[in-house]
């Protein structure tokens, strides 16, 4: 690689491999189709957790999933390319959120790898769940959860 | 001796082989490419090389400050020395990948390599920026103290390196019996990038695939449980340096909260995951839970 050449011929490489794979196609941008789908891939890496309600973002990138239990916690499944990154938002996970028009809700997490996740819900929807974020938000404990 | 670097001559057999993997996946369905998580992929891989460019220097200057003041024998480079040498340095291998999967300070380093939720072979060049940051190279210094050359040391490596590319494929199912006994195949590291609560922590092999077998790391693909790849708490972004360095970053962030040195050792050396009231999870306990769970359901 400290040939210029070989950097350039690498380069070259990588920028027509990429093209290739975006001219051949075959991929699907994630969507979520509805509740019962997110819930479902929320329960595939949080499967002790118990689903009380899914709300779906109206473009189907995100959804927001209420979990029971004593101890406040939401859940989120964010589409990301073809796929999808879940979380499990405990109290201190989230840093803040904002309820724009037509139940645009912007949450910001404290999330180096996921730090801002738009949804558009809606309008009382969008509020009651922005109560629910906000209140993680304010229970700032020691550590967010994080996994491996 | 002056030995090649391989890697440098396989560089165009790595590029064919992804793009008749990406048509024949466009064509059959048996393998998944998305632009860009192929893209970040294939930055990953072009930034190792040029970290290595950097970093390779100082590694073989300790290698062979080793080798030159510690060395018991002079192995030298006859066919022999290198089969030795691969050997060695495929157990060195084994050695680094598990800690690199057990000790967060490696997985630091590690992590990147598993962060796509895609299995293919540009999956294989997603590569650390920072192997020299986490000082990966001590587990090969036993070698040069027995006395491999550390260029020896070097050129095997990079042919250990090879040989896992092309086991980076969904394309493959499994092989002959009597080489998935010995030998890493695309099967058994399937396991390895899974983050399925069974598979987790399995199959840190480079090529041959006893070592795991030897130290009772080794798990078999199960037809029934399909592989979901990536890390337990997936990217949620394609950016190549908030890839390469996240990890890292999270450590930092832990060490300025530390209110203990255990609990410093702890975010620095305990497993990733590892947090002091047990509040984050590690693969260890998400493998219990998942065991409790499957037990709860049997009964």
């Amino acid at each position: 690689m400290d040939n210029p050449l070989i950097a350039l011929g690498s380069f070259l490489a990588v920028a027509l491999l990429v093209l290739l794979n975006w001219w051949l196609g075959g991929w699907r941008q994630a969507r979520i189709e509805d509740a019962a789908r997110a819930a479902e891939r929320y329960r595939t890496d949080f499967w002790n957790d118990e689903i009380d309600a899914v709300a779906v973002d109206a473009d189907g990138r995100a959804a927001l999933i209420a979990i029971a239990g004593p101890e406040p916690a939401a859940g989120l499944v964010v589409a990301h390319g073809d796929a999808f990154v879940t979380r499990r938002l405990a109290p201190g996970s989230v840093t803040s959120t904002v309820l724009g028009q037509d139940g645009r809700l912007d949450v910001r997490l404290d999330d180096l790898v996921l730090p801002r996740v738009r949804l558009r819900l809606d309008g009382r929807e969008a509020e009651r769940w922005q109560a629910r974020l906000e209140a993680l938000a304010r229970r700032r404990t020691g550590d967010a959860l994080q996994g491996v | 001796m002056n030995l090649p670097n391989p890697i440098l001559y396989a560089i165009p057999a790595f590029v064919a082989l992804i793009l008749l993997e990406m048509v024949y996946g466009r064509l059959t369905g048996r393998a998944r490419y998305e632009p860009k998580d192929t893209a970040t992929s294939l930055v990953m891989g072009l930034g190792s090389q040029f970290a290595g460019l950097l970093t390779r220097g100082i590694v073989l200057a300790i290698g062979l400050w080793v080798w030159d003041n510690y060395r018991l024998f002079d192995i030298g480079f006859s066919w022999w020395a290198i089969v030795l040498a691969f050997l060695g340095e495929d157990l060195a291998y084994y050695a680094v990948h598990r800690a690199g999967h057990r000790i967060r300070w490696f997985w630091a380093a590690h992590v990147i390599h598993h962060s796509s939720q895609h299995y293919n072979l540009s999956t294989a060049l997603r590569q650390t920026w920072t192997g020299l940051l986490a000082v990966n190279f001590v587990f090969r210094l036993p070698l040069f103290v027995i006395g491999f050359h550390p260029l020896l040391i070097a050129f095997v490596a990079a042919l250990n390196l090879i040989y896992q590319f092309w086991i980076h494929t969904e394309t493959i199912g499994r092989l002959p019996r009597w080489f998935e006994a010995v030998f890493n195949t695309p099967s058994h590291h399937r396991v390895h990038h899974a983050t399925n609560p069974r598979y987790l922590d399995s199959n840190y092999a480079g090529t041959l695939i006893i070592w795991d077998r030897l130290f009772g790391t080794f798990v078999p693909e199960d037809e029934a449980e399909p592989c979901r790849y990536g890390i337990v708490r997936q990217l949620g972004t394609f950016n190549p340096l908030k890839v390469a360095f996240h990890e890292w970053i999270g450590i930092l962030r832990d060490l300025l909260r530390a209110r203990s040195l255990r609990e410093l050792a702890g975010y620095l050396f305990g497993p990733p995951g590892w947090s002091p009231d047990g509040s984050r999870l590690t693969s260890d306990i998400l493998k219990a839970r998942w065991a409790a769970a499957r037990r709860e359901a049997a009964e």
